[in-house]
């Protein structure tokens, strides 16, 4: 989205944004920096510098947005309904993974009462038209896909379990952050009033069904009809403010990490985290941009 | 009496050189054809499938280079 309102600003282009299909693509192009940045899930980006790969967290991609989602016509209507189900997670280090803990804990239930497998997210919806799982705990727009063609039931979403859930996070090479900090915070500013854009007041809703149309056609390749649903239905199913990285958010990642047993042992926040792209985003003011504009601001 | 004998030569000739003139203007056509085709198909594949942008930024000295951002259709 911050690449093609800004293609219509007085700097252009501010980076070069790469589709991948995955994260285990993602984290290797990273590390063999193909890629000088990357969209990756939170605790891949915190596995990676625990395992000592030059990267940190400058930033969040949004909150909330993740959901588990159940057949409509299926067995499970409850949450106690999933114990010995087989539930698809985008990767073991991921917050929808993270999440099934926490409401599995919260429903008195542990990780041996269901069967978590790892599937591309792309796959996820289609696995479930065909009953190959049970269920999926996945980032949008795939609960909204599977909702929109009808085999689908979200059976919670994130929040209803984590408050100020994060997922994907903006993680950038350590020697890219050392000598282009000016190239990053130009980054982070356009993501940082994105996310303004998109969350301004009145023109929110009007703001978030143009981003479907362009991002659905330019950048996901996907039905804008179903971007249009996962974010507006309701409008706060995803949202973009605030993105700064926070302590506490990392920390109860962390602590669940090392709990399921997916980090060995705690790391600090300063560790894996850079928040002084944060901060200087802090006065950013939304994109001053409508559909139709030939220039933003 | 007149020798009735053919004159192969002339009659031959030019019949051949019709035929030749023919084929090879078919060749040609064939040969304008396949060359159209593949700069059709490289032209729509240099559009489509390579990123211009990639590959100008790749060529560009570090300092300028623009940072590669990867991401997935997911939030």
């Amino acid at each position: 989205m911050t690449d093609y309102i800004s293609a219509y600003s007085q700097a252009g282009h501010l980076f070069i944004p790469r589709l991948f299909q995955g994260f285990p693509e993602i984290k290797e192009a990273l590390m063999s920096n193909k890629m000088q940045a990357a969209f990756m899930v939170a605790p891949m980006a915190i596995a990676l510098r625990a395992q000592g790969v030059p990267v940190k967290i400058v930033y969040l991609g949004h909150r909330y947005g993740s959901a588990v989602v159940v057949r409509k016509d299926g067995p499970v209507k409850s949450f106690a309904d999933l114990r010995g189900r087989v539930v698809a997670i985008p990767s073991r280090f991921s917050d929808e993974r993270l999440i099934l803990f926490r409401a599995l804990a919260a429903n008195g239930m542990n990780a041996r009462d269901v069967r978590m497998i790892e599937m591309a997210p792309p796959d996820v919806a289609g696995a479930l038209a065909a009953g190959a799982i049970d269920a999926f705990s996945m980032g949008e727009p795939f609960p909204s896909q599977a909702e929109i063609a009808g085999f689908g039931r979200v059976l919670f979403h994130a929040r209803q379990y984590w408050p100020d859930y994060i997922s994907c996070v903006l993680v950038v090479r350590q020697d890219v952050i050392d000598q282009k900090p000016e190239a990053v915070q130009v980054l982070v500013d356009g993501i940082a009033r994105s996310g303004l854009w998109l969350e301004e007041k009145e023109r929110a809703r009007q703001h978030r069904e143009h981003a479907a149309d362009f991002v659905g056609r330019y950048y996901y390749r996907q039905d804008p009809k179903l971007l249009r649903w996962a974010l507006l239905k309701p409008i706060d199913r995803v949202k973009y403010e605030p993105l700064s990285p926070r302590r506490a958010d990392f920390e109860l990642i962390v602590r669940l990490m090392v709990s399921t047993g997916v980090l060995e042992r705690p790391i600090p926040f300063e560790e894996f985290v850079d928040t002084r792209f944060a901060e200087g985003a802090q006065g950013m003011r939304p994109w001053k941009y409508e559909a139709g504009d030939s220039s933003a601001k | 009496m007149k020798n009735e004998e053919p004159n192969l030569t002339s009659s031959f000739e030019p019949r051949t050189s019709n035929f030749f003139r023919k084929e090879v203007i078919r060749l040609r056509r064939i040969g304008f054809g396949i060359a159209a085709w593949v700069v059709a198909v490289t032209a729509a594949h240099f559009a489509l499938n390579v990123n211009w942008p990639v590959l100008m930024n790749d060529r560009l000295p570090e300092a300028k280079r623009k940072l590669n951002v990867a991401y997935i259709p997911v939030t």
